[in-house]
């Protein structure tokens, strides 16, 4: 049971050593085997990004419609019978997100997301538009970002987020979760993310870091 | 690096403007349909019922071929008693009692005859409706019905085809909703038929003008009870 509790341990231990990008080098010199661990500098750095998310059943309950129909009496009926509704459109989730980054591996800011949805109502013989059911959604949420890889470009991390969302309806507490995010590039870099949450299970974007100059 | 952004913005521009939920659109005909179903409705009770009138009529003028022939139709399992100028009409293994009185005048003098029903109670007789012969147009009756605000002028006549006996309408009238009005005609040269088994009818066309009281709209249409086959809104029985 100990050694298997040592396992564990050194399992998570090795993941913030290869988040912090550590190399391990060996040499044998005469009868000795030197082994040298060298672990770079880390600067600090801010991070920003821009992508755009898919849509979710999350979403779904900031952005549906609230026009089912009135059937309550016979008029009711005939004004529905003479006209349609179209599509309910979604444009993506766009969210601006903004972290500092104390350490390799673990990243703090927060999360500024819109996403709205489009639909109307028209008469069927002419056409003309009744009425519109456009919603939309703001959701403010500080995120953490955790990096568990990072191996020259190429990053692999996850992340939460818990905030508000407000727009078209009340506010409401929500939240999101990055289950797996990639990110390739060294200042300039794209990622995409799969989640879970009100960012959509899906999302793409490109994002810009830089270090803080400063004592090392 | 710069084949992972534009597969990025690529990525991007397909998540965009996807449509989430399907709009709805109804059948074309549905403000017609539904408007037609209302006049229909509103119009299949006094034309049933007129079947207790003619059954009378031919009790009364001792055509038992006729008399057969409407009890195979739609009076199956019903007695009738004739008192005078009553006919009492009972269904067998049931306690409701239409009673034709006559004053006196056969339909095709223009006898003007009420049809009440017990409603099931005994000592009960509440008046349904009032039918009128047509002089010179025989097994035909015409019928005023006023009721909840609405008007109906209606002409009933059964018809017997070769293998068929139905009821042929013409007539119009007013129907006043709560926050709508409807004026009705029934086309002369088309008039409704009513299989002695339906509440709509098959045949006909009619003219409706609807106006929505509130929304101020309204709606103007002719329509032919052909084109109802698939409304959901009927019932046979």
């Amino acid at each position: 049971m100990k050694r298997l509790q040592i396992f564990i341990l050194l399992l998570f231990i090795s993941g913030s050593l290869c988040a912090q990008g550590v190399v391990v080098r060996r040499e044998v010199e005469g009868d000795y085997l030197k082994i040298t661990k060298t672990i770079p500098v880390w600067q600090k750095r801010h991070n920003f990004r821009f992508s755009i998310g898919s849509y979710s059943s999350v979403l779904d309950y900031y952005l549906s419609t609230d026009y089912y129909g009135n059937m309550s009496s016979f008029s009711d009926q005939v004004d529905s019978a003479g006209n349609y509704t179209t599509d309910r459109r979604f444009y993506g989730l766009y969210s601006l997100n903004y972290t500092y980054q104390p350490y390799r591996w673990f990243e703090v800011g927060g999360t500024l997301s819109f996403g709205a949805t489009t639909q109307s109502r028209r008469q069927l013989e002419t056409d003309a538009k009744i009425e519109d059911y456009n919603y939309y959604a703001v959701v403010v949420m500080p995120t953490v970002r955790f990096t568990y890889m990072n191996r020259g470009i190429v990053q692999l991390y996850s992340g939460i987020s818990l905030g508000v969302a407000f727009g078209s309806k009340a506010p409401e507490f929500t939240g999101d979760c990055t289950l797996i995010g990639c990110s390739v590039g060294k200042k300039l870099f794209g990622f995409a993310e799969l989640g879970a949450g009100v960012g959509g299970w899906s999302r793409v974007g490109i994002g810009y870091r830089f270090d803080i100059k400063g004592k090392k | 690096m710069r084949k992972y952004i534009i597969l990025a913005l690529v990525a991007l521009s397909t998540l965009s403007s996807c449509s989430v939920e399907s709009g709805y659109r109804p059948a074309l005909n549905s403000v017609e349909a539904l408007l037609f179903d209302n006049v229909t409705r509103s119009i299949d009770n006094p034309i049933d019922e007129s079947k207790y009138i003619f059954y009378a009529d031919a009790l009364l003028r001792g055509s038992n071929a006729e008399v057969e022939q409407l009890k195979s139709k739609r009076l199956f399992g019903v007695t009738a008693t004739v008192d005078g100028t009553r006919v009492f009409i009972a269904r067998n293994g049931s306690n409701d009692v239409y009673t034709v009185v006559t004053d006196g005048t056969a339909l095709a003098e223009g006898g003007v005859w009420q049809l009440l029903t017990n409603d099931g109670k005994e000592g009960v007789q509440r008046l349904l409706y009032t039918y009128t012969g047509v002089v010179g147009s025989p097994r035909t009756v015409s019928t005023l019905v006023e009721a909840n605000k609405s008007t109906h002028n209606l002409t009933i006549q059964t018809v017997q085809s070769e293998n068929n006996l139905y009821f042929q309408v013409l007539g119009s009238g007013d129907i006043l909703g709560y926050d709508y009005e409807l004026h009705y005609t029934i086309k002369q040269d088309a008039p409704f038929c009513y299989d002695y088994n339906t509440r709509a009818p098959y045949c006909g066309e009619v003219e409706i003008d609807y106006r929505d009281l509130n929304r101020n709209t309204s709606h103007h249409v002719l329509f032919d009870a052909k084109n109802d086959i698939d409304n959901p809104y009927h019932y046979y029985y």
